[in-house]
């Protein structure tokens, strides 16, 4: 278990700069979910962790102790590969036994460290097998196996899911939250993919063109999030974003889209909207689940319902557990999201609420979040 | 939409198929037949006139037979120092083998994983080394070698061998090491192991295909190579097998059929051997993308 630091880590390829001043904290213990979208860094960064490529500027931490200059095996750390890298002359046992083997461990030792982690993975039965012969699952499994035998102080995983099927995912998302539970290691997990952060992660740092976007809790990103980039990328159905002003009129406060009409905001409710200057061009930044049914919340002086828009249904996607419709409105194209069933087609014109105090408000121009 | 009557959709895939299939039959197994013809014909040639005597091979012409006879090899292993020439094509054979093998493996491990840029003009020099044919390389090669004391010695031979084994070993093993991941090296490092030791442990094994054929290609060039003993090498100790051949042409005024024959099937058979015994493995080194 150890701590894990990057203080101003930059990396460049060529002419271009794949990771700039990357700075951030994992503490003892935690595991953290790297994510971001494709050639934003990730892997590379972790690739840094693990000593298989240079760090070109800045340092990295691990325990207290400056690894830049130290070899991948002095640094006491174990990663697990996209493509699970077995050794394919090698049984599940070898495969296990290889790092201790590197490590000059006594063979009793090693036995005995190679059992306990089959166990834990649930691999006794296929210690003398080849990769060839096993299953994606298993595989994953022995790559995991691997990695724990040593013990180290650090584990790495390069998006380990995403060459297993949809449900086998759900279930090693859950093996390996189970893994760091029982271990109690810091892991820090690559991963293309919102929901295995959100849901495997304690801490989520966001990547976006080598920078650094937003490091949180999965909630924080996904109630807070820091920018637009990051409101768009954590959640799904991705949330809406809707371009306009907000004014003020009659002492009402109102969201005025870039087309149609003015839309009221409850007192108080939105408290970023307050933040803006008249005229400035904003992003109202509204998740699909919080637009709800009207009906329900508070009214104007006037008596007309805040925050209510009139949408026209343009397709309605149907999951079981809820509906997702995405539909046309005055601002542009939104979706929405409603828990259960709802009885709609394409082509019917519904009105909906915006429930403006779960709604985020981001300047147009530098796409950061406003109060 | 007009759609065709069922029955006649049916028809006309299974006649057509019955066409092909016959077509196919003729074509192919008739074309595998007359290959084979070809290829084994000669060998067939060989180890018969090998156990015929000179009036069944010269006059009669038989093609089977009548009279089998080991007087031919008797002849062979008195007349000649057949056995020794053996000797010495097998060791330098081997040897030039385990050093190409070695070398080339090494060489053509640090040409895939490292130097990137500059890697692609050492393997392409090394495939355009190879093509040069021997005939241009043998006279400075000679002069060389004749400056260093190496003309009419094993090792001046080894070393003219290995001009033409290296480059076509690093070219082989190149394309064989291109094929393994470059994770699971990286998967050692991380569990450990040295870069010696990700070549030896991982990467080399998982390229034990390649090193066969390659052994094997390298095995048999040295093996049939004339040229280079014939210029290098003027006593008769220090001959290889292919020197021994061609001196039992005599010149091709006189050729002793018979014992010609028996010398060509006594330096066909440890080849042939050696395939049986790799077979498996030279399969595997030919089909691409079977590493894992």
């Amino acid at each position: 278990m150890a701590q894990v630091v990057f203080s101003s880590v930059g990396k460049d390829f060529g002419r271009d700069a794949v990771l700039r001043d990357v700075e951030f904290e994992v503490p003892a213990g935690r595991f953290v979910a790297l994510i971001g979208p494709s050639g934003c860094g990730k892997s590379t960064l972790l690739r840094m962790i693990a000593g298989l490529e240079h760090i070109d500027y800045g340092e990295i931490y691990i325990d207290g102790n400056a690894v830049n200059d130290l070899a991948p095996k002095d640094r006491d750390v174990a990663m697990v590969f996209q493509n699970y890298a077995l050794y394919p002359h090698m049984t599940v046992a070898e495969n296990m036994l290889f790092t201790l083997r590197m490590a000059r461990r006594t063979r009793a030792e090693s036995n005995d460290r190679m059992w306990e982690a089959a166990r834990i993975l649930g691999l006794e039965d296929l210690l003398d097998r080849y990769p060839r012969h096993l299953s994606g699952g298993q595989r994953q499994r022995v790559a995991m196996g691997r990695a724990i035998v040593r013990n180290p102080k650090v584990f790495l995983f390069d998006e380990p899911l995403s060459n297993l099927d949809a449900k086998l995912r759900v279930q090693m998302r859950a093996e390996i939250k189970r893994l760091h539970q029982r271990l109690g290691a810091t892991m820090i997990f690559v991963t293309h993919d919102q929901v295995e952060a959100m849901t495997m992660a304690e801490q989520v740092i966001i990547l976006r063109e080598g920078r650094i976007e937003q490091v949180g809790t999965p909630l924080e990103l996904y109630d807070r999030p820091a920018n637009v980039f990051v409101a768009g990328f954590i959640g799904s159905p991705a949330m809406n974003l809707m371009g306009g002003t907000f004014e003020r009129a009659r002492g009402q406060l109102c969201f005025n889209p870039q087309s149609g009409s003015p839309i009221p905001i409850p007192p108080g409710a939105l408290p970023g909207a307050d933040k803006t200057i008249p005229g400035q061009k904003c992003l109202l930044g509204i998740r699909p689940e919080h637009i709800t049914l009207p009906g329900s919340g508070p009214d104007s002086e006037d008596g007309e319902p805040f925050g209510e828009i009139p949408v026209d249904v343009v397709l309605v996607e149907v999951t079981g557990l809820d509906t997702h419709i995405v539909a046309s409105a005055p601002s542009g194209e939104i979706t929405i999201l409603i828990r259960g069933r709802f009885d709609t087609v394409a082509g019917d014109r519904l009105q909906f609420r915006l429930n403006f105090s779960l709604a985020h408000v981001f300047d147009a121009e530098t796409g950061e979040r406003m109060g | 939409m007009t759609t065709l009557p069922l029955p006649a959709q049916k028809q006309l895939p299974r006649r057509n198929r019955k066409k092909t299939s016959a077509f196919y039959f003729v074509t192919v197994y008739g074309g595998v037949l007359l290959l084979l013809f070809l290829v084994l014909f000669p060998f067939y040639w060989m180890v018969t006139a090998s156990i015929k005597n000179f009036r069944e091979i010269s006059i009669e012409r038989t093609l089977i037979p009548r009279e089998v006879t080991p007087k031919n090899y008797i002849d062979l292993f008195e007349q000649t120092s057949i056995l020794w020439h053996l000797f010495n094509t097998a060791w330098i054979s081997c040897f030039v083998t385990l050093v190409t093998v070695i070398l080339a493996s090494m060489s053509a491990y640090v040409l895939t994983r490292f130097l990137t840029p500059a890697a692609e003009w050492v393997a392409r020099i090394s495939l355009y080394a190879y093509m040069v044919p021997s005939i241009v390389l043998i006279i400075p090669f000679y002069i060389g070698l004749r400056m260093a004391g190496l003309v009419n010695t094993h090792a001046g031979l080894i070393l003219s061998y290995l001009s033409f084994t290296l480059p076509l070993g690093i070219w082989m093993m190149r394309a064989c090491f291109q094929t393994i991941p470059k994770t699971m090296e990286e998967a050692a490092v991380v569990d450990g192991a040295n870069r010696f030791e990700a070549f030896f442990l991982i990467a080399l094994p998982q390229a034990l295909p390649g090193v066969v054929s390659t052994s094997i290609f390298v095995f048999i060039l040295c093996w049939g190579e004339y040229l280079y003993p014939v210029v290098l090498i003027n006593s008769d100790k220090l001959r290889t097998i292919t020197i021994t051949l061609d001196a039992l042409t005599g010149g091709g005024q006189n050729i002793k059929f018979g014992l010609l024959m028996a010398a060509s099937t006594v330096a066909t058979v440890p080849i042939l051997l050696i395939f049986l015994v790799l077979q498996k493995h030279l399969v595997r080194g030919f089909a691409a993308g079977g590493y894992e």
